[in-house]
């Protein structure tokens, strides 16, 4: 499995495809520091300003992917107790880490050639 | 927490029961926090069927995707050392099982119920002896003589299935049980019974269709 998925990062490196939407916005939350489903919940809504609200099924679909591909990890939390158990959190891994980077990179280029086409039009 | 909000989130995890188990081993504690979190924070009631409403609207998308995401885990799930073991919903078991139960259905009727039942044919207890699951050539059903019936091919056709497919049957039913038994440990517990049943059940119906035994019981009792 763990080779199976290092073939995915790789791939996903060498040649990166865009995330969607969402899948960016979860990683792009976790980016900064760890958070549970809720803090997801609410920064993903802030980050995309009120277009995208997950609903609770949504985001759990979406964090077991997630989790599978490897890209985030799943930890408890022994400061933070939640009906009397560490409440859960997720954190971003290295590979994910990477992919968040790759994404920002191609959206970078995006926009940079955007930006000199349209300056060049307007010249 | 309002009575309102509390029925909402009861609702709500009463919901989470249409996910597959794993799924909800893993999550459905935390997704009734999450969204008894976001319940607590709506102000008014009409805020609140509209939280609810919006999970309700994603909902089968959510529950069909984990259900096939959590298929197709199943089908190539890797354990220790990247080797690929069959468990869950196999499809070569599902087929196989599906094979030996359809054969066994088809022989049944070929055997038990069209002749005794649709047709109404009595035979004599020395013609089923005779003529049994050995020498179905010589079933007064099938011709009586084989000569006679030879150039008709609709009747050689079922005497050939007649002696071909409990054969068939008796092999994959045998294979299915081989099958089970070796990998019981890997099939979840209702397949393991469903596919034990199957074998079990198609090989009791061939032998009781095909047996002479078989067809002097019944002709007995229709007698």
């Amino acid at each position: 499995m763990a080779i199976y998925w290092s073939k995915v990062i790789d791939a996903q490196l060498n040649h990166p495809t865009p995330l969607t939407e969402a899948t960016f916005f979860i990683l792009l939350s976790l980016a900064p520091a760890p958070q549970h489903g809720y803090g997801i919940l609410k920064d993903v809504a802030s980050l995309s300003e009120g277009r995208i609200r997950f609903s609770t099924g949504t985001l759990y679909g979406a964090l077991k992917r997630l989790l599978e591909q490897e890209w985030i990890e799943r930890f408890d939390n022994p400061d933070a107790v939640e009906s009397g158990r560490p409440r859960k959190e997720y954190r971003l891994t290295e590979a994910g880490r990477r992919i968040l980077s790759a994404e920002a990179a191609r959206l970078e280029s995006l926009v940079a050639a955007s930006r000199l086409r349209l300056r060049g039009n307007e010249g | 927490m309002s009575r309102l909000s509390r029925g909402i989130v009861w609702v709500y995890a009463q919901l989470l029961r249409l996910y597959p188990v794993r799924f909800r081993h893993e999550f459905a504690d935390e997704m009734t926090a999450v969204f008894g979190q976001v319940v607590q924070e709506s102000d008014d009631a009409w805020s609140l069927v509209g939280l609810l409403l919006g999970e309700v609207r994603d909902l089968p998308v959510n529950v069909i995707r984990a259900h096939v995401e959590e298929r197709s885990e199943n089908t190539n799930r890797i354990l220790e050392g990247d080797i690929i073991v069959m468990s869950g919903n196999s499809p070569r078991t599902f087929r196989l099982c599906t094979l030996v139960t359809l054969a066994g259905v088809v022989i049944y009727t070929l055997t038990v119920v069209i002749p005794f039942f649709v047709l109404g044919i009595h035979l004599q207890p020395a013609d089923r002896v005779a003529a049994g699951f050995f020498d179905p050539t010589n079933l007064p059903l099938y011709g009586g003589d084989f000569g006679r019936i030879y150039g008709n091919i609709f009747w050689m056709a079922t005497i050939l299935v007649l002696i071909f497919a409990p054969l068939l049957e008796m092999v994959l039913g045998s294979s299915l049980f081989v099958m089970l038994l070796r990998n019981r440990t890997l099939y979840p517990q209702k397949q393991y019974l469903i596919g034990s049943f199957a074998a079990f059940t198609s090989i009791s119906l061939v032998l009781f269709a095909a047996s002479p035994l078989g067809r002097l019981i019944l002709a007995w009792w229709l007698d």
